[in-house]
């Protein structure tokens, strides 16, 4: 689950930019780029437009995939919408979809710009032992780091609660964080915290280079001169470093947010959307529906397929404003 | 898997027997992926010949009903085949005249069997409470007696946290609806394990039995009796092997499949300990769903040929009866179980706990009641409409944030209730209408703890 | 003067390590304790695990059995080579595609240019799972379920739009010059792409890590396609169904996910360079 943005992404949201050449263009090149784009259209058209009208064609049927496409006298018009607009569950499923894209981003932001501040110091020794260690976790799938943790936080047998059993004399097995409650709206299961924390402990190492990367961009001579000036390392990082990432900011907290929304193997790992369904997620949820249900409902999984995209989009689209307005500070201050 | 042998064994046998057939078994650990599994398979043509199929809609009697909507299946017998059916369904005794083998709307239709019973019903089941002998007595316990009461199992699993600082008993929670594993357990000795109540005809989870079963699990869960955190069936069993728990309540199918050869006197297997004042329900026995059906795409050379298979692994003294029963797989309903069952003696108890009078008993058939049943939506309609796992999810809910039951359960049984009853009003007042009503699922005589005595009409 | 600023500078840099670097320390045993867990569990023999020694991070039992039993026993050797079959397949596809898409995209007038580019850059962040049922429907249509080729295919097809919209981006910002001198040789459409190609070394080295990585961790795509076919899972999804399928102790699933997680190790600290550039050239203008 890697999430990655593009080089001028925000900077082309309005449109590719002109060509910059065209060779004469004959015949025989227009043959050439359609070529060229053979391969990608197929992939693209298959893979991903396809899919988007399939699953807004889909959600009008009420369809279990036993046939290999919906029947005509299945169709059900928005009555799938509907279904879904009353289902508590999924409400609950938003929710904690929302919760858990905030949460993970106001944790992982913070701490990964911290680290990679201190570890783009040059006095720093390890430096890239520091570096590696931290990225680490990155190379675990996510699912597989939800099921690891689900080892160490076993009431029973997990270091966990052996380690606040030994140091808190807390009781053996009361330490049950996957099933237990709290009273804090709308954080009630401490699963959902638990999710959180594992899903930010694996992509942290990816944030930690973005930091890193945007860090590295910042001209050195201006720190030296604001050193000359005697400005301490607080006042530099008020009015130098912090001013000058923080359009490579903005897209890093927008990538944050809008790869959050994609939450599912750890959740499926560590709780598979329980107790009940306290710390379910919509991508669990629309695969609750069709290929973890023993009886597909496919028209009404993609009845909330769809508006898991338009709920995508909106992330992103809204955003891209921002990113378009952040590029052109960017380019105000010259990186 | 672990029944591989089994077949393999028969299917060898088989072919030894015609040449000219390849018979080829597959199987699917991850049963939820094999039931996704199917629907594909079937639209894409590559379905199996003849395969298992149990009611995915939670109505117990519907499974051929839905298979024949779905347009999957066909009559086990092909057309013009020249086999006395008589003959066949005769190798089924009637369970003691209360539940036959071959049911109209069940498993035949217009005289022709469709599926035929395969684990038989009254010892095949859920509802078995497992024991660790070993930590019993470490415990300072009678490792040959289990807890008989409620209030028996409570002091046991006190004696076991103070004696081995053990939790008692593991319990399955992730995803809720493995919370069946002890509900059904508790429950049926309350009531029945149904959360349809089919002597007031209505989901309900009101009744005062279903909620003196909640009230037991969330009093041992309080108590620190089970084993704490959100587990996967995986863990619960696991547990139970590594002895990190002493106690488990599952089917009939723990001792094959899960505890093995190794385990066969390291456990005990007895009735779930009843409610102190005594039993006032009884675990439900419905006509098998754990049956084979033959696919609706099949070639005519293999319908034969399948046919052929049918009846040659549903021999009572054949050689698939006897491997599988050595092996412990499961008691089968065409099959003196008794005389093939391996050396296994907790299967040999669930034996005869199934014999027991008042353990398992044979419930009401709503499709007894009202034929038209069969082409009705509503029950289905009824669970399918929000999550079939809702009173799952409530119970789960109920027991890990310490609240009542009551508060998330009313409105999911409103639902379905409501759903049953208007769908049923619909369906009877249709263009072409039913004879059905809310009153083909109501029994107001049935007794929970006794077999209910249907005048079953003879199939035809 | 300036060696004795030098000299001070050396010292309070030094003093500044004596504090940060042991807390760093600290912090990181803490951080990487999921795989000093992981190791030591993996080498535990199942009964002390269960007996007492789950926490220790020194095995008081060796038992090496268990990544014998993950490996063959529970199919870890499958997995692992439908794994690496997985990830090298679809990179090379995301590879050859966005690269040829990028490079027209960005350097030719085409029809339905800017509309291509829209599409593409609007379906970006759009989530898998809303598309999964008509990709697993299409391959279904192909005939393919059940074959390595459907995930293979998903998998290359799912993320498409960033690989190209990296090459899109370094091809558009090549000079004008280059393309001139290769028009005034008279090199055709081909020859100028196989000119330029080797100066996007750079791209392809994000495009293969991110894609390689993505690919590693895949978990959905082979969770619905071949969640019921065991020999057509990866490891993700072979260690997620082995612990929940086959009762394995903890020491069982340990050893199976070192057995999934060295190889990722070695890779990435072989080309750790490619990975920090990779990761940070994503983001960078």
């Amino acid at each position: 689950m890697s999430d990655i943005a593009i080089t001028g992404a925000g900077r082309d949201a309005a449109g590719p930019p002109s060509v910059p050449t065209a060779p004469g263009q004959s015949r025989g090149t227009l043959w050439w780029i359609a070529l060229f784009l053979i391969p990608f259209l197929i992939m693209f058209l298959g893979f991903t437009i396809w899919p988007l009208l399939g699953s807004a064609w889909y959600s009008l049927y009420d369809w279990n995939g036993s046939t290999t496409a919906p029947l005509a006298n299945s169709f059900v018009g928005l009555q799938n919408y509907t279904t879904i607009a009353g289902d508590p569950n999924f409400h609950l499923a938003v929710q904690n979809t929302l919760v858990y894209c905030i949460l993970e981003t106001l944790i992982k932001l913070p701490l990964t710009l911290g680290l990679a501040i201190l570890l783009t110091q040059r006095w720093l020794r390890f430096k890239n032992f520091f570096r590696t260690m931290f990225f680490l976790p990155f190379i675990l799938p996510v699912s597989t780091a939800g099921l690891v943790f689900q080892y160490i936080l076993d009431p029973t047998n997990g270091t966990v609660g052996a380690f606040l059993h030994t140091f808190f004399r807390v009781p053996l097995g009361t330490f049950t964080p996957l099933s237990d409650s709290i009273v804090l709206p709308p954080i009630h299961p401490t699963g959902l915290l638990v999710i959180v924390a594992v899903g930010a402990w694996q992509i942290f190492g990816q944030y930690m280079l973005y930091w890193m990367a945007a860090l590295q961009g910042v001209p050195e001579e201006l720190y030296e001169a604001a050193s000359l000036d005697g400005a301490g390392w607080w006042r530099q990082l008020r009015h130098i470093t912090l001013p000058m990432i923080w359009p490579i900011g903005v897209i890093i907290t927008i990538l944050a947010f809008v790869n959050a929304l994609k939450v599912f193997g750890q959740v499926l790992a560590l709780t598979n959307g329980g107790p009940g369904q306290a710390t379910n997620v919509v991508a669990l949820y629309i695969l609750q529906n069709s290929f973890l249900a023993s009886i597909p409902k496919f028209g009404y999984a993609s009845a909330a397929s769809v508006l898991f995209a338009i709920l995508a989009f909106v992330f992103f689209g809204g955003q891209a404003f921002l990113v378009t307005r952040a590029q052109q500070v960017r380019k105000e201050y010259g990186i | 898997m672990a029944q591989r042998p089994v077949y393999d064994a028969t299917i060898a046998a088989y072919e030894k027997l015609y040449p000219n057939v390849t018979v080829r078994w597959d199987t699917n650990p991850n049963q939820t992926a094999y039931y996704s599994g199917l629907t594909t398979q079937y639209s894409q043509n590559t379905l199996d010949d003849i395969f298992f199929y149990k009611t995915q809609t939670g109505d117990p009697t519907g499974t051929m009903q839905q298979l024949q909507q779905l347009g999957w299946i066909q009559p086990m017998q092909p057309a013009g085949d020249s086999t006395d059916i008589a003959t066949f369904e005769n190798t089924w005794k009637a369970d003691a005249g209360v539940q036959p083998s071959f049911i109209d709307g069940i498993n035949m239709q217009g005289g022709k069997p469709y599926s035929f019973p395969f684990t038989d019903t009254k010892a095949w089941g859920p509802g078995y409470f497992y024991w660790n002998k070993a930590l019993f007595k470490k415990a300072g316990l009678d490792p040959n007696t289990p807890p008989a009461t409620w209030s028996a199992l409570m002091s046991d699993c006190a004696t076991i946290k103070s004696k081995l600082s053990l939790p008692c008993f593991a319990m399955p929670m992730s995803p809720s609806n493995q919370l069946q594993r002890l509900w059904y357990a508790l429950s049926g000795s309350t009531q029945s394990d149904l959360f349809f109540d089919y002597k007031t005809g209505s989901f309900d989870l009101s009744e005062p039995g279903i909620q003196e079963a909640f009230t037991q699990i969330q009093t041992m869960y309080n108590d620190g009796y089970i084993v704490p955190g959100l587990n996967t069936l995986a863990a619960s069993r696991s547990q139970m092997i590594a002895g990190q728990a002493v106690m488990y309540t599952d089917g009939a199918w723990i001792p094959g499949q899960v505890f093995g050869p190794a385990g066969f006197n390291n456990y005990g297997v007895a009735a779930t300990p009843a409610p102190d004042a005594g039993r006032t329900g009884a675990l439900s026995q419905l006509p098998t769903q754990n049956v084979y059906w033959v696919n609706s795409k099949i070639a005519t050379t293999h319908a034969e040929a399948a046919w052929k298979f049918i009846q040659y692994i549903t021999q009572p003294d054949g050689i698939f009866v006897q491997t599988y029963l050595k092996d412990n797989f499961g008691t089968l309903a065409y099959a003196n179980n008794a005389k093939y069952l391996g050396s296994n003696p907790q299967l040999a108890t669930v034996l005869s706990l199934g014999e027991t009078k008042g353990f398992r008993v044979a419930n009401p058939v709503p499709l007894q009641q009202c034929p038209d049943l069969a082409q009705s939506q509503a029950f289905a309609k009824a669970t399918n409409a929000i999550s079939t796992t809702a009173e799952w999810d409530a119970i789960a809910t109920a027991l890990t944030s310490k609240s009542s039951l009551m508060a998330a359960a009313t409105n999911i049984v409103n639902t379905r209730n409501n759903i049953l009853t208007t769908t049923l009003a619909t369906e009877a007042g249709g263009a072409t209408p039913l004879k059905v009503s809310i009153n083909c699922y109501k029994f107001p005589t049935w007794n929970y703890t006794q077999d209910f005595d249907q005048k079953y009409s003879p199939p035809k | 003067m300036s060696a004795t600023v030098a000299v001070r500078r050396r010292t309070l840099a030094t003093r500044r390590n004596f504090v940060v670097v042991p807390i760093m320390l600290f912090i990181l045993f803490f951080w990487v304790y999921p795989f000093l867990w992981t190791i030591a569990t993996s080498l535990k023999s199942a009964h002390s695990f269960n007996f007492g020694d789950q926490t220790s991070l020194i095995p008081s039992q060796f038992d090496l059995s268990n990544f014998s039993t993950a490996w063959t026993g529970a199919g870890f050797n499958i997995f692992f080579w439908n794994t690496i079959l997985y990830t090298v397949a679809s990179t090379v596809i995301e590879l050859i595609k966005s690269m040829l898409c990028g490079y027209v995209l960005a350097r030719y007038e085409f029809p339905g240019r800017k509309f291509l580019y829209g599409l593409v850059l609007g379906t970006l962040f759009l989530p898998l799972t809303s598309v999964i049922i008509p990709q697993y429907e299409l391959v279904a249509k192909l005939g393919l379920l059940g074959s390595p080729l459907s995930i293979i295919l998903v998998m290359s097809g799912a993320a498409g739009a960033l690989y190209v919209l990296l090459f899109h981006g370094f091809f558009a910002n090549l000079p004008r010059d280059l393309f001139d001198s290769a028009n005034v040789d008279g090199a055709g459409f081909f020859r100028t792409f196989w000119l330029v190609a080797p100066l996007t070394k750079p791209v392809i080295a994000v495009v293969v890590i991110l894609s390689f990585v993505e690919g590693w961790n895949q978990f959905q795509i082979p969770l619905v396609l071949a969640g019921q076919l065991p020999k057509l899972q990866s490891l993700p999804i072979g260690l997620y169904e082995y612990v929940n399928q086959q009762l394995p102790p903890a020491t069982g699933f340990a050893a199976a996910n070192v057995i999934g997680f060295i190889p990722m190790l070695i890779v990435f600290i072989a080309f750790q360079g490619f990975f920090v550039r990779g990761l940070a050239g994503a983001v960078k203008g």
